[in-house]
């Protein structure tokens, strides 16, 4: 029963339903992602584990303890805010020991040291938010969350302020982290790819639904609707048939049989740097992308190209 | 463009320099003078008005004049708290609610002191109502003393305690309150640990605004303490009517002065800010 699960959770706000029933159920340990787009009712969810927003229907149990009616002060659910929220008249060291303090726990020094440790902060103690880089500011609140050993622990796009090379880096860590610590993660994120690096499992939410639950992989591999294939990559479309450009080739000549084959003229062809992006229009006007690697060709622009692909690589999902 | 901005300039400058500046320097000269034989001044120079501050009797009304202006300001940070952290929270309505706090001062402060008089008389309504029913058999003496001065003071300068708090409360980001509940902070917790540390430079911003004009009062002290709360507004005052010493008035004003500059400049010093 160690487990986090949704069930059957509704939310209005005035007359638009923001969560339109969602039951899920995340097991002990495990790195959850919430992965939708800005309005898809993620964030809602999340406040309504965190105890900030109550659901109009449905309940949350966590560990076979229902959260229903529970104060966000008394809920075992500790959360990695978007802004970092951090107090800004606090150091890191004090920012990381309120909440132990808030519980009188007699070993607070102790655990803020060994919490700083963990985010590699040890060297930044006194540092105030003010004065913290992006990256610090995001380990104290990641630090101030974990010191109060959760039993699960909320993060509402905790890279999305992040500069890209940082978030990179921080995504690597927080993998890190969570296998160390082993606390049940929920992350909240609009960005695929850091869903898909981080995540043991996925649910993609659309509209206040949950569209698609499963691993990365499922996912992105087999999506259960075009809203899932499209969010979570690039697709070409030829009816009701789609098709990553990542297993689209791409040759003047013919392929052998056994394929799946377009023609079409080049439209546009561009170097990306780890490869190639050839897009062509198809006589059926369809646009057609294709990346493929060096040394695969080299395609200009009005060039008559055929594209193919494997057909066990279709993803079939009628509009 | 540099003479185009002496140009703007202009205006409030030579309006500080002839209106406040020389009356100043007028002040100054006169505190070093003595007093003249039917008032004004006259007579040679001289350091004695200066020494006559430190002499016990005015010592008594300086100390005194602190200590209401603080009972004053400490009344109106207590009342002001929570009246901004209502007003911050008040969404659509807080323009209105602002503007019910700012009301006070669309009419006189002297009309307002004497409605403050009638409700605190003997025959006022307050003891009228109480005596009326029975609770008092005596008018309980609310009028003329130190109780009164200090609440027509909170009275009179709470909107200056309630307006900066309100903008310090308004700007403090509600995500902290959520993060402290977040951490197993109760809501007074909450309040204690996060808002109040956060809304220190707006206290600190009310009580120097309450502090100032409420030591150097004499209209409420004289309306509502009589003649026996004397503070040193009223001092101030004497010397240039009734005792007809304008130069140890002068150098009360200046001590007066001096004093809140000194004060102000160690509670703003705190907040980093650039004070003189």
């Amino acid at each position: 029963m160690s487990e986090l699960i949704l069930d059957g959770i509704y939310k209005d706000f005035s007359t638009h339903r923001v969560v339109d029933g969602i039951s899920l159920t995340i097991p002990q340990g495990c790195f959850y992602s919430l992965l939708g787009p800005s309005g898809c009712g993620k964030t809602t969810t999340l406040r309504m584990i965190a105890g900030f927003e109550e659901p109009d229907r449905g309940l949350i149990k966590l560990n076979g303890r229902t959260l229903n009616g529970m104060r966000p002060y008394e809920r075992p659910v500790t959360t990695v805010f978007q802004s970092y929220a951090l107090f800004p008249h606090l150091s890191a060291a004090e920012n990381v020991a309120f909440g132990l303090r808030r519980r009188g726990d007699p070993d607070t020094a102790r655990k803020v040291r060994e919490a700083l440790d963990l985010v590699q902060l040890t060297a930044k103690a006194d540092r105030m938010p003010a004065k913290m880089s992006g990256g610090e500011r995001q380990r104290t609140a990641l630090a101030r969350a974990l010191v109060l050993e959760p039993e699960l622990l909320l993060l509402d796009e905790p890279l999305s302020a992040l500069d890209p090379a940082l978030r990179k880096l921080m995504r690597v860590e927080l993998k890190e982290l969570q296998a160390r610590v082993g606390i049940t993660f929920l992350f909240i994120t609009h960005d695929q790819e850091e869903a898909l690096s981080l995540s043991d499992r996925i649910a993609v939410m659309h509209k206040g639904r949950i569209e698609q639950m499963g691993s990365p992989q499922e996912i992105y591999l087999t999506p259960a609707t075009r809203f899932v294939a499209s969010f979570l990559g690039a697709v070409n479309w030829v009816g009701s048939v789609g098709v990553r450009p990542e297993l689209t080739r791409i040759s003047k000549e013919r392929p052998e049989g056994g394929m799946r084959v377009k023609e079409g003229t080049v439209s546009s062809a561009m170097f990306l740097g780890d490869c190639f992006r050839v897009e062509a229009q198809t006589g059926e006007g369809e646009s057609l992308v294709a990346q493929i690697a060096h040394g695969l060709g080299q395609f200009e622009r009005g060039e008559r190209v055929h594209l193919w692909w494997d057909p066990s690589d279709e993803m079939a999902l009628p509009e | 463009m540099r003479r185009l901005r002496a140009l703007f300039l202009l205006p409030a400058w030579a309006f500080t320099l002839l209106l406040f500046l020389a009356p100043m320097g007028i002040i100054v000269v006169y505190s070093l003078r003595t007093k003249g034989v039917y008032g004004g001044v006259g007579g040679p120079w001289t350091i004695e008005n200066y020494v006559r501050l430190f002499d016990p009797l005015y010592g008594v009304i300086l100390l005194r004049s602190f200590v209401m202006a603080g009972a004053a300001t400490v009344g109106c940070l207590v009342l002001a708290f929570p009246l901004a952290l209502y007003i911050s929270r008040s969404g659509t309505r807080k323009t209105l609610l602002l503007n019910l706090v700012m009301l006070p001062f669309w009419t006189s402060f002297l009309v307002r002191t004497y409605a403050w008089m009638f409700l605190l008389r003997d025959t006022g309504l307050i003891n009228s109502v109480l005596l009326g029913m029975g609770v008092i058999s005596e008018p309980l003496p609310l009028l003329y003393n130190d109780g009164a001065v200090v609440v027509g003071l909170i009275y009179g300068y709470l909107p200056f305690a309630v307006l900066p708090l309100y903008s310090n409360l308004e700007r403090l980001d509600r995500a902290l309150l959520e993060a402290a509940a977040d951490l197993g902070a109760k809501p007074w917790e909450a309040m204690l640990h996060v808002v109040l540390p956060l809304t220190a430079p707006g206290m600190r911003a009310a009580g120097v605004l309450v502090f100032i004009p409420s030591l150097g009062a004499y209209l409420t002290p004289d309306l509502l303490g009589g003649g026996k709360s004397m503070m040193i507004g009223n001092l101030v005052q004497n010397q240039f009517t009734s005792a007809r010493d304008w130069p140890f008035g002068s150098a009360l004003s200046l001590a007066l002065m001096a004093v809140v500059m000194l004060l102000l400049w160690a509670l703003l010093r705190r907040d980093g800010e650039e004070v003189f």
